[in-house]
């Protein structure tokens, strides 16, 4: 899909939501039978604190590649496609690193290259685990670690939500495309823009009301309960 | 004799403290009633099943459960909130609402566990209501990926799993394909035959002989406006009319165009 220079707005919205089906498919690698998804989550997860650590405490930026090297080399042998896996990686670097190193670049460059290099290889990790195990089982894992079953639910709640609301912004976007067409003043788009987020606010808030009452209902009161299995 | 399940009187209920909801609503239902509750848009069927199921409570008026009063300060008791919750079971009319855990199976088994239901009996009620339901193939997977039918059996096996004594259901047909409805309609035959309580919210009148034997009908000023057995109140169009429940049928024949009310019950 093509996007005018102005129209920042559309594609933001429509590059998000496409993160977040693409995440959806992503629950295909784990599900498939490679290196990886081979171990326990409690092993994988427990590997990637370890690696994360070691990443905070080297200040070998050499020692650094290599822990990327083998990150990419164990997402190969977990089947997942390196493109893919990068383009999922460096989507974050800029965010979570480089514009925050950038200023450290004209004045200390290896503080800056080590700050970015440490950034890349947690975040390449944390994603390679996200990748590689079902988001039911991390969040189980979590809760065999001794995490509060509340803080566990929190976290499945927000995740499914999160698609929720994607798809609620997609509709929404399309009806009022449907009705204003493709090409408005950027002014107007601004309008739209902001009477949907409104919009959206106050539907999660209703919708956090409803879900509580559900939760009620059921007998919920503060603790929540998981099956033995 | 027993008590009623419920018995509200003279109860009132407004959004905010401003906003009329439910005015003067007089309303008994008895054990092993299978009632509807049914009124156009806007109504208030959506609050009552609040009230109802004391998610909500009343400005005025009164709400009796069981000949038991209800208010906020008797949810305080833990008891008695528990023992209410397994014994009153509501069906909301978003099936995104009810679903919020990571699984469907976490789903299914939430309410009882946190009633405090023996596990084994659990993980038994869960194996004998997929099977029922025929959902054994949507356990593991996530409610976001349900289509709208499949949400709202699995919304329905989340309450149905508690076992509850009375069953609420807020539009439980609502976005069905026929197939889905049909399978529904049975599900909730079945339980009201085990002697158990069906209070259903409708505006959908070709559904409400299935659903229901006897009617509440809600009009406009958010009060119920009749009351008795289905068949008698479906028969009087001028009653389904003032209260904007009256389908009206268009055909075409021989070329010209033709309109009818449509019939619910042999007049």
């Amino acid at each position: 899909m093509k996007f005018s220079h102005h129209n920042f707005i559309q594609r933001a919205i429509i590059k998000t939501i496409n993160f977040f089906k693409e995440s959806i498919f992503a629950q295909e690698y784990a599900l498939q039978k490679g290196f990886l998804q081979w171990f326990p989550p409690q092993v994988k997860i427990i590997s990637v604190l370890a690696v994360i650590v070691g990443t905070l405490l080297t200040k070998s930026i050499a020692l650094l590649f290599v822990f990327y090297l083998i990150c990419l080399l164990i997402a190969s042998l977990s089947k997942i496609k390196i493109g893919y896996f990068l383009k999922r990686t460096w989507l974050f670097i800029p965010i979570f690193s480089f514009f925050i190193a950038l200023p450290a670049f004209f004045t200390d460059f290896n503080i800056a290259v080590l700050f970015v290099t440490r950034v890349l290889v947690s975040t390449s990790y944390i994603i390679l685990l996200s990748l590689t195990t079902p988001h039911t089982r991390l969040l189980k894992t979590l809760r065999s670690f001794g995490v509060p079953q509340v803080f566990v639910m929190t976290l499945g709640m927000c995740y499914r939500y999160i698609f929720l609301f994607a798809e609620v912004i997609e509709n929404t976007y399309l009806a009022v495309k449907s009705r204003v067409g493709g090409a408005i003043h950027y002014k107007h788009g601004q309008h739209i823009a902001t009477w949907r987020i409104a919009s959206l606010w106050q539907r999660s808030l209703q919708l956090n009301r409803e879900i509580y009452d559900a939760m009620l209902s059921r007998g919920y009161s503060g603790e929540p309960r998981v099956l033995d299995e | 004799m027993s008590k009623p399940v419920f018995e509200l009187e003279d109860l009132n209920y407004s959004y905010l403290g401003k906003f009329p909801a439910l005015s003067d609503i007089n309303l008994k239902i008895e054990a092993g009633e299978k009632v509807a509750l049914l009124g156009a848009n806007g109504t208030g069927k959506s609050t009552l099943l609040h009230i109802l199921d004391a998610l909500v409570f009343p400005d005025a008026g009164s709400i009796r459960f069981s000949g038991q009063d209800l208010n906020e300060n008797v949810f305080n008791d833990e008891k008695f909130s528990r023992d209410f919750r397994r014994r009153v079971g509501l069906v909301f009319q978003n099936p995104d609402v009810q679903l919020f855990c990571p699984t469907v199976k976490e789903d299914i088994v939430f309410g009882p566990l946190q009633l405090g239901i023996a596990q084994n009996e659990i993980k038994k009620r869960l194996d004998n209501l997929v099977e029922i339901l025929n959902i054994r193939d949507l356990v593991n997977r996530q409610p976001h990926q349900l289509s709208v039918g499949e949400k709202k059996k699995v919304s329905i096996a989340s309450v149905l799993i508690i076992e509850p004594e009375v069953l609420l259901l807020d539009e439980p047909t609502a976005g069905l394909d026929p197939a889905t409805c049909r399978q529904l309609l049975d599900l909730i035959d079945d339980f009201h035959a085990q002697g158990r309580t069906v209070i259903t919210a409708t505006h959908d009148l070709h559904m409400v002989p299935e659903l229901a034997e006897d009617l509440r009908i809600l009009n406009k000023e958010r009060t119920i406006t009749a009351a008795g057995p289905c068949k008698d109140l479906l028969a009087n169009q001028d009653l389904l009319k003032q209260n904007n429940l009256v389908h009206i049928h268009k055909h075409r024949h021989d070329g010209s165009w033709h309109k009818h009310p449509h019939q619910h019950s042999p007049s």
